[in-house]
Parts: structure tokens; C-alpha cells; sequence
């Protein structure tokens, strides 16, 4: 089954930002435990070391609200206000920027979101249709919340979705453990680091 | 927040023979499907109110052609099972929706093929068009259907409110993780009572 990401496949790092990672970040400001979010990032450096080894598409997310918050809608205005009072993820802030060690590079893409799923009211889909790109490789946090929500919203658009189980992080292990079994039920294979390096490996040999 | 019976509506998800009948394609699959009946009597009871107080209800059906040729990734990749044992094919009595919930002739029943109600369906044109605010889902499966469709209501910033007792799962523990990831970002999750609650306001 791997053998369908050899081609017409990309690399999609989810939010893998200051705001969730760093300890001065917004999510830590909330009081949750980045250490927890920060398993992700050997599994991300990883993926995208092998991607750009392969020349295989790698995109990034970003979560981002405008600096007053206005474009926080119902999530910020009224199931998670924190937001707003941490400023998490403020466009031009410290918060919004991607993690020194997943820096992308000058001709990789980078989409710009203010909800979790990175397929809604943005320019995702209309970018991977014009590359032809039908399978998304899904890394980065939060596994339960932003890479869910990505992954069912990919999954049911059709494109084959592969969710990398130690490059995908949680606040919360009975949240993350349950969110990978219920995407396993119906939207996505769940796949391993090591699986996804030997798998873009053989495309160079 | 105003909700009232011009600006809310009750979504009633998928409540069909194939989850909620023993005799269901569902339930031929290994699941304990019993457990998805839990939602009837808080779905009966939030669909007889909603009526009562002239709140509009919408119906979701999951439906796939006959061949599934509409099946896409989730039923030819991840549960190629649902062709085997033909779940919800369109117009057969598998598709149809559970009688004790069965919609009257005046309430609107969307079809959809995924998971969200949202995709690929005129639901979210019905919304808007009603000028809908509020959304009180209820229905299965808690961690499917449901919690796509919420996921989704909520992006598109309506108000979502999900009756905990008028929704149910196969797994204790999906149901469980559901209801902890609707809460904590996209839904205020309430009971039956307290939603009748709400509608009396």
C-alpha cells in the first residue's frame, strides 16, 4: 500500500510552530505541557529531511489570526476565548512563526489558516489539484484537533491520506492514542517515521 | 446568544436502519451496534419538541450509489468492508431512516457520501438561506458523522450545541474522546434536558 506515496505525493507539516512548541509559546501560556507537543518535532525533521532527499513536495501549515482576533470567529469568540487573551499564533509575532529547526525552505509553500482544518477557507486544495498531488503525507500537532480535522477533511476529498503516528504530538496521550485510532477507522493509514524514510528512499535508488 | 425557533435548527445525523436496526448492514460488521440505539429516546424526545415549538429539523442520510462508485478514498482504501456488506445503498430500506425518527413531509433530508454533512451536500446552503445561527446536533456515530459534521459546523462559525445523551458510538473510548475534542474546540455539549431547557427561553 506505501508504494501509492512513491509519486504525486507531498509532505503537509501541520502548525509546527512557536505558539504550540516553545515554552514561552501561547499553548504554554494556557498552562498545557509543550514538552508533550515537542515529541513531534524529531519525527518532522525526519520527514522533511527525507522529503527534500526525494524531491518529494513538502507544505507547510501555519495557524495564524489577524493581531485583534477578529477573524477568530465562534472558536475564539466563544469555545476558547484563552486564545485571544495569549495572543496564540498573532500574525507577525514570535507565536505565529515555525519552529527554527523545520524552517522552510525559500521555494516550499507555506498555507496560511485560522481554523484547524488546513483544507478550509484556504488555498490548500486548489494547489494540490494544479500540482496533480493525490496523497498527503500528515505530520505535526495537534494530533487530536488541527491534524485531525486536516486529515478527515483530506481523507473525504479523496486524497490518500497517511497519518506519521511519532511525528504527530497531543497535550493530552488518551486524546492523541484515540484520535490516531479513530482516524485509523475511516479516514487514514496510520504509518511510522521509518516506514515513510524507506519508502522515499527507494525513489532514489 | 439568541436562539430561537427562526435562527436555530435540530440536525439530526444519520439515523438510519443500517446503524439502528438489528437488522442493519452495520451491525454485521463486528461492532457492538446495540450501543448506537442509546441515541433514540434523546433523539425522539429533542425531534418531538423541536415540533412542538416550531424549530426546523434537518435529516442527514448517509448514501452511496449502488456500486459505490462514490465511495472515493474511505470506502476503496480504508473500509472497503462497507461495499462487501452494501451499507447504505441508496433507496433501499438499509438507507432509510429509523422509524421512531422518521422525518415528516415537510423537513428537509440532506444525502451525503462522507462522513460531514458538510461535504459535497446543500446543507450548508440550507443554513445560510435560513439564516441559521445555532445548530443542535444529535444523532451517530458520535465519532464519525458527528463529530465531522461539527468539526465542520464549527469552522463555518455556527454556534454548535451537541446533546451528549442523544448521540452514541460503537467504542466507549471514541465516544469518550468525541466528547472531550467537541468540547474543548468546537461545541458546547449539553444534555437533552438542558437543551429543552434552552429552547423554552
Amino acid at each position: 500500500m506505501i508504494n501509492k506515496i512513491l509519486s504525486n505525493t507531498a509532505l503537509l507539516v501541520v502548525d509546527m510552530q512557536n505558539g504550540f512548541l516553545s515554552e514561552s509559546g501561547g499553548m504554554s501560556k494556557l498552562g498545557f505541557d509543550s514538552s508533550l507537543l515537542q515529541k513531534a518535532i524529531p519525527g518532522c525533521i525526519k520527514l522533511v529531511k527525507v522529503a527534500r532527499e526525494s524531491d518529494t513536495p513538502v507544505i507547510f501549515t501555519k495557524y495564524l489570526y489577524e493581531k485583534d482576533f477578529r477573524d477568530g470567529g465562534m472558536q475564539v469568540e466563544e469555545i476558547f476565548p484563552g486564545i485571544k487573551d495569549v495572543a496564540l499564533c498573532a500574525k507577525g509575532s514570535f507565536d505565529a512563526e515555525i519552529i527554527e529547526d523545520l524552517r522552510p525552505a525559500n521555494e516550499e509553500i507555506i498555507i496560511e489558516k485560522n481554523r484547524p482544518s488546513s483544507f478550509y477557507s484556504t488555498r490548500l486544495e486548489a494547489y494540490l489539484r494544479s500540482q496533480k498531488i493525490s496523497n498527503l503525507v500528515i505530520c505535526g500537532v495537534t494530533t487530536n484537533i488541527c491534524v485531525e480535522t486536516t486529515a478527515r477533511d483530506s481523507a473525504q476529498r479523496d486524497f490518500g491520506t497517511y497519518v506519521v503516528s511519532n511525528a504527530v504530538a497531543e497535550v493530552d496521550d488518551f486524546r492523541h492514542e484515540t484520535s490516531l485510532k479513530a482516524l485509523e477507522h475511516m479516514f487514514a493509514k496510520i504509518v511510522s517515521v521509518e516506514d515513510i524514510q524507506e519508502t522515499w528512499l527507494k525513489k532514489n535508488s | 446568544m439568541i436562539i430561537n425557533n427562526k435562527n436555530s435548527v435540530l440536525l439530526v445525523i444519520d439515523m438510519q436502519n443500517s446503524f439502528l436496526h438489528p437488522d442493519g448492514t452495520m451491525w454485521k460488521l463486528g461492532f457492538d451496534c446495540s450501543k448506537l440505539r442509546d441515541a433514540l429516546p434523546g433523539t425522539e424526545e429533542l425531534i418531538n419538541k423541536a415540533r412542538l415549538q416550531g424549530i426546523p429539523i434537518i435529516f442527514t442520510q448517509y448514501v452511496y450509489q449502488q456500486d459505490f462508485k462514490d465511495g472515493g478514498w474511505l470506502v476503496d482504501e480504508i473500509s472497503p468492508e462497507l461495499k462487501k456488506i452494501k451499507l447504505c445503498v441508496k433507496d433501499s430500506w438499509d438507507a432509510d431512516i429509523y422509524e421512531s425518527v422518521y422525518p415528516q413531509n415537510n423537513e428537509a433530508v440532506i444525502e451525503k457520501n462522507r462522513p460531514s454533512a458538510f461535504i459535497s451536500t446543500q446543507l450548508e446552503s440550507f443554513l445560510y438561506s435560513m439564516s441559521i445561527e445555532n445548530i443542535f446536533v444529535c444523532g451517530v456515530t458520535a465519532n464519525m458523522c458527528v463529530e465531522t459534521t461539527v468539526r465542520d459546523a464549527c469552522q463555518r462559525d455556527f454556534r454548535v450545541f451537541v446533546a451528549k445523551d442523544a448521540i452514541a458510538e460503537v467504542d466507549d473510548d471514541r465516544m469518550k474522546v468525541a466528547l472531550m475534542a467537541m468540547e474543548y474546540f468546537f461545541a458546547k455539549v449539553n444534555s437533552v434536558k438542558e437543551i429543552l431547557e434552552l429552547w423554552k427561553k
